[in-house]
């Protein structure tokens, strides 16, 4: 035991910085609006002083004044943190960072066709841009005589721009696929561990035996490594539904969900360990209720619905043992059907409230049983589940909790299956941060029902330069049985 | 086959080309390639049995599966791939049945002169030639054939939208011919004619193919695949397809095929023979819909926009980061003391009662008086119980440790805790007590008035620390529980005080001095004017002092007298006139004669001019002081402890 938690200690040496990683890497980029307003600014001042640098000889003093203002406005951007700032121009929409701007890229369309036509679609700026490279860059732009980014590059470095380097991007992020592809084998291998663990656990508790968390242990421990390297691949771990297991792969998908959410509220690397078990342990109560109790399709009778609830005391008093690290495994499968307003059950004291992790699982708990398939019940479409849950703020869930779920969720999370408005059908394989609404999407099947040989990676945040409105957008989100998709794990 | 396969792909892949590179390397009278032979197909079966048909890429130098490569780096295995690559074959695959014999003929042939081997009509045609049925390759060249649609196909690698394309019109001809008499199945045919290790690969295939049709093409394959010919025959070979079809695709088949001839899904199903695992699962997803979204709660419409708006929203989380501040496991124990004594009502048991333990001292500890309190009343009740009285006792000791009362001392924010905090501190016994009298002595003003009546509940016990201290050589713990005595408001504290007058230590009888002059009434008085005739002047000149201080006016006929008393004070100015500024604080006018006499007096020392001064002064004090019931010593009273 103490081998093991060493070892995990020593895997997470710094949890606050890997907690702190997560974080970023669960944030949008401009988080705030004055901090959407100055990227917004750095787009809007480079169009006015590429136009002005086109009306007014470089000398003028508006021209000259516009590029300080470039400038400036790199430096603010630069200094909200930023080591670099890059404006990307994929598929003929701006970005800064990771960050769409819709309108922008209709209203600067001259900006980003001159770019285009000088061979780039990426700018670097670094933290010693000043008017200096804004100038060459301006001119860079004008020049007609360059068609390729070589000699845009070429045409920087003649002009001393050492502050501002231009590259041509195919992609909006260079995601490495083998680090991607290996990083969900890993993870679904944890996956399956954590499923094998899960198993012997339930297995010793129905036996009436004490079980060993350790292997629970481990499988948190890898996990949180995987998250903190690879977020999404374990995320999109949670759209892998076993019907026949329910039980275990819910236990699994919960925890991973809890993870994600503690991880991005800022949990020390302690909490979430603590969490992560607690995850995964919450409903093992539920050994102790009859089978034909708890699988049972149609209504409970009131007698059967009192049964049933006391597996939340009975989840405590199997995990009253297990306080190798701490008691708080007890604490949530007790607390876990309170809810927020503190009207659900078992009855809590006076002035108790439910504990935080308690409101964690509790919230993913209701988010994974909705999007699975049960005997009683299809399963709900991932955005439908994610309005009852913002039906059911304040009163099941923590209101601030429910907002930081969709947040990193997305409307139409990883693995939702949506129809999109050309009537191809496509499975949703990461959120945009930035744009709830517009995740990034691989289409599986055409209009006609086809399923296509390679599935087509669409960013649905791109936008027609014509219309100002998005290339492709989502019509509806679909079961995905309905859509006659299986195993949705296998496309994300 | 999932990545968890491809170990057990690669052991048999390692065997087989073992066994090839035995039959290489050994004359055929050793009985190494036999024996090699047989381990690969007693092993190769049970992979193959486990994984299903097992599918090999075969690349120039190595082999793959799934796309990844397996037993890369192992010369054996290298040699092999070479071997077979120089036959042009491009896909090795093992199905469960193989026997010894096969793999000795399917090691023969493949170590054959190359040339020779595709000259005879390939690997594939001299395996199937030579009776190997579960050993099956797939050369890289389309398979030769003079015949026309599907079954001028080799199924197992030629592109799906040909095959798709094919078998479209193979169910087109079964339907034309079905309705003229007997049907005629090419799938079937198609596949018959391929040896047994290719045909559930030409299977999987030919239902991936249909899944690059159009969902129209692909509802009418379902429909008249479904036709019967005259002698009631249904294209069994495109059912055998559709059979192994992913699940979810063939249920939405069949659902929109169902309700186009008004018919049950479940119905068009069980036309189809399909395995059980896969049965179940279409069942289930053919299965009605129970409970609707509305009954789960599922909102009538849904504002897409206005959630992402409001979760993309910069809020005011401030509640949040709270919670999260106090999240850490190490603050949770009073929740779990909750969940542990909630527990115990259902599970009285040794077990509960530790985790109860466990919980106990924390919670009490981080100031969880409630949940605390509950705990102790639940232990109380459980150690009744002659099973648990043992764990129950071990439970109440867990609060006797100094720490924990010393944090729970600290701990209240308002009467009804301090009073839980009292419980809790009476349970520990002695060293309750002796927490309680050194916390009450450093505790500041809010502290006290909360503890106050803890101490004061605890009286007999905290005059028992007292009384031990003074016994006791620690001069300091002594002060400290001498200090704390006055706010007892216990008649038999000044008994003490009297006692810790005579302490050898000076600062405990300068502590008992002080505390005397804190307690209220007669007796403490009464020992604070004794404490004038002290053998130690210290003792008795802060004894004046104090009496000053608190006005204690029942002293004044003792100071009166002392001051008169020449002979005692004759060679000591000092304590003169310390009792002369006493007077002058107390405002007694019972002393204005003595004072007015010693004003008077002639003096000539410097000493005598001194307290001839000062009784003039006193005389004025006194005399300018209203005369007024002594409230402001009776409000002193109450808050002891506070001289310095």
């Amino acid at each position: 035991m103490q081998d093991s938690t060493v070892a995990t200690n020593e895997r997470l040496a710094q949890p606050e910085e890997t907690a702190a990683e997560v974080h970023a890497l669960s944030q949008v980029t401009f988080a705030t609006a004055e901090k959407l307003a100055l990227a917004k600014d750095l787009v809007r001042t480079f169009a006015v002083a590429h136009t002005n640098a086109a009306l007014y000889p470089t000398t003028h003093p508006t021209a000259a004044q516009s590029i300080a203002d470039a400038a400036a406005a790199v430096a603010r951007v630069i200094g909200l943190g930023f080591p670099s700032v890059t404006v990307n121009i994929y598929k003929g929409t701006l970005f800064v960072e990771n960050q769409v701007f819709p309108e922008e890229s209709v209203t600067y369309r001259r900006l980003i066709e001159d770019a285009l036509a000088r061979g780039i679609s990426a700018m670097t700026f670094s933290p010693v841009f000043g008017s200096r490279d804004a100038n060459a860059l301006i001119d860079l732009l004008a020049d007609t005589r360059i068609h390729d980014v070589e000699s845009a590059a070429v045409f920087l470095e003649q002009r001393g721009a050492a502050g501002i380097s231009v590259a041509e991007t195919t992609t909006l992020e260079s995601e490495d696929e083998a680090r991607g592809r290996e990083a969900k084998a890993a993870a679904r291998e944890t996956y399956d561990q954590g499923l094998a663990a899960m198993r012997d656990v339930e297995t010793q508790a129905k036996l009436g035996k004490i079980f060993d968390v350790d292997p629970l242990q481990r499988v948190v421990s890898a996990l949180l490594d995987s998250l903190f390297r690879e977020p999404a691949a374990v995320l999109g771990l949670t759209a892998i539904k076993d019907h026949d297991d329910y039980t275990l792969n819910h236990s699994i998908n919960v925890c991973i969900l809890a993870l994600s959410l503690g991880a991005t509220l800022g949990l020390d690397g302690e909490s979430l360990h603590s969490l992560g078990l607690s995850a995964l342990l919450y409903d093992l109560g539920k050994v102790r209720i009859p089978g034909d109790i708890l699988n049972k399709q149609g209504p409970l009778t009131t007698e059967e619905w009192q049964i049933v609830k006391t597996h939340a005391e009975e989840g405590a008093d199997l995990l009253k043992r297990i306080q190798l690290v701490d008691q708080m495994p007890m604490v949530v499968a007790y607390e876990h059907h309170q809810r927020h307003d503190l009207q659900g059950y078992p009855e809590p004291a006076t002035g108790q409230v439910q504990h935080l992790f308690s409101k964690i699982v509790a919230l993913c708990d209701a988010y994974d049983a909705m999007t699975t398939h049960r005997p009683f019940r299809r399963e709900i479409r991932p955005d439908k589940a994610l309005a009852v849950l913002m039906q059911g703020r304040g009163k099941a869930y923590d209101p601030d909790l429910v907002k930081t779920f969709v947040a990193i969720l997305g409307i139409y999370p990883m693995g939702a299956v949506v129809v999109l408005d050309d009537y191809s059908t496509a499975v949703v394989y990461r959120v945009n941060n930035d744009d709830l609404l517009h995740p990034r999407v691989k289409v599986l099947i055409d209009k006609d029902g086809a399923w296509l040989d390679d599935p087509e990676m669409v960013d649905l945040r791109l936008i027609d330069p014509a219309s100002g409105n998005a290339l492709r957008s989502i019509v509806e989100c679909v079961p995905a049985a309905d859509a006659g998709v299986d195993d949705v794990w296998e496309y994300l | 086959m999932e990545a968890e396969g491809h170990p057990r792909a690669e052991e048999a892949l390692r065997l087989l080309a073992a066994a090839a590179n035995s039959a290489r390397l050994y004359p055929p009278s050793s009985t190494l390639p036999l024996e090699a032979a047989e381990r690969f197909a007693r092993r190769g079966n049970e992979i193959a049995e486990s994984l299903g048909p097992i599918r090999y890429i075969v690349e120039p130098h190595g082999f793959t599966v799934s796309d990844e490569p397996v037993a890369a780096g192992l010369s054996q295995v290298t040699q092999f791939a070479e071997t077979l690559h120089a036959l042009q074959v491009g896909q090795l695959i093992l199905v469960p049945g193989i026997t010894s014999r096969e793999t000795v003929s399917f090691v023969a042939t493949v170590l054959a002169d190359p040339l020779l081997v595709r000259r005879a009509g390939g690997a594939r045609s001299r395996l199937v030639l030579v009776g190997v049925e579960h050993l099956a390759v797939v050369e890289v060249t389309l398979r030769a054939s003079d015949e026309g649609g599907l079954l001028g196909l080799d199924l197992t690698c030629a592109p799906l939208g040909d095959i798709g394309h094919e078998t479209d019109a193979a169910v087109v001809r079964w339907h034309r011919t079905a309705q003229d008499g007997r049907g005629e199945d090419d799938i079937a045919t198609a596949v018959a004619r391929l040896e047994q290790a290719t045909r559930e690969v030409a299977l999987s295939r030919l239902a991936e193919s249909i899944m690059r049709l159009d969902e129209a093409t692909r509802i009418r394959v379902l429909a008249w695949s479904l036709e019967a010919d005259r002698d009631g025959r249904r294209m069994e070979g495109m059912l055998d397809v559709l059979a192994r079809m992913r699940p979810a695709a063939l249920a939405r088949l069949l659902t929109i095929v169902a309700a186009r001839v008004s018919t049950d899904p479940s119905h068009l199903a069980r036309a189809i023979e399909l395995p059980p695992e896969m049965a179940r699962e279409i069942g289930r997803l053919l299965a009605a819909p129970g409970r609707t979204d509305a009954e789960s709660g599922v909102p009538p419409a849904i504002d897409h926009r206005a959630i992402a708006r409001e979760a993309s929203a910069t809020s005011d989380s401030h509640g949040l980061a709270q919670q999260v501040a106090v999240a850490a496991p190490a603050l949770a124990s009073p929740k779990a003391l909750t969940a542990a004594v909630a527990v115990s009502r259902r599970h009285p048991e040794v077990e509960t009662v530790r985790a109860i333990a466990t919980a106990l001292p924390q919670s009490a500890r981080d100031g969880a008086f409630e949940p605390t309190r509950e705990a102790l009343r639940r232990l109380d009740e459980l150690t009744t119980d002659p099973a648990l009285t043992e764990s129950v006792a071990a439970a109440r000791s867990t609060l006797a440790d100094g720490r924990v009362l010393a944090d729970v001392c600290r701990a209240p924010m308002r009467d009804s805790d301090a009073a839980i905090a009292g419980e809790i501190l009476s349970a520990a016994g002695t060293t309750g007590a002796e927490v309680l009298v050194n916390f009450y002595d450093r505790a500041d003003d809010e502290q006290r008035s909360l503890m106050r009546p803890v101490l004061r509940g605890l009286s007999e016990a905290v005059l028992g620390v007292a009384n031990r201290r003074l016994r006791g050589k620690d001069a300091l713990a002594a002060v400290v529980a001498v200090r704390t005595l006055p706010a007892l408001g216990d008649r038999r504290a000044v008994n003490v005080l009297h006692d810790a007058l005579q302490d050898v230590h000076t600062e405990v009888r300068l502590a008992a001095v002080r505390a005397l002059a804190d307690t209220p009434g007669p007796d403490a008085r009464h020992a604070l004017a004794q404490a004038l005739n002290h053998w130690d002047p210290e003792t008795q000149r802060l004894a004046i002092r104090e009496i000053g201080r608190v006005r204690a006016t029942e002293a004044v006929p003792a100071m009166v007298r002392a001051l008169e008393d020449i002979n005692l004070f004759r060679r000591n100015h000092y304590l003169r006139k310390e009792i002369v500024r006493s007077l002058a604080q107390v405002g007694a006018a019972d002393a204005l004669p003595v004072l007015r006499r010693l004003a008077g007096r002639f003096a000539i020392r410097r000493q005598s001019k001194e307290l001839q001064l000062l009784a003039q002064r006193a005389i004025l004090t006194i005399e300018q002081r209203p005369r007024k019931p002594d409230t402001d010593q009776e409000q002193r009273h109450g808050e002891p402890g506070r001289a310095s």
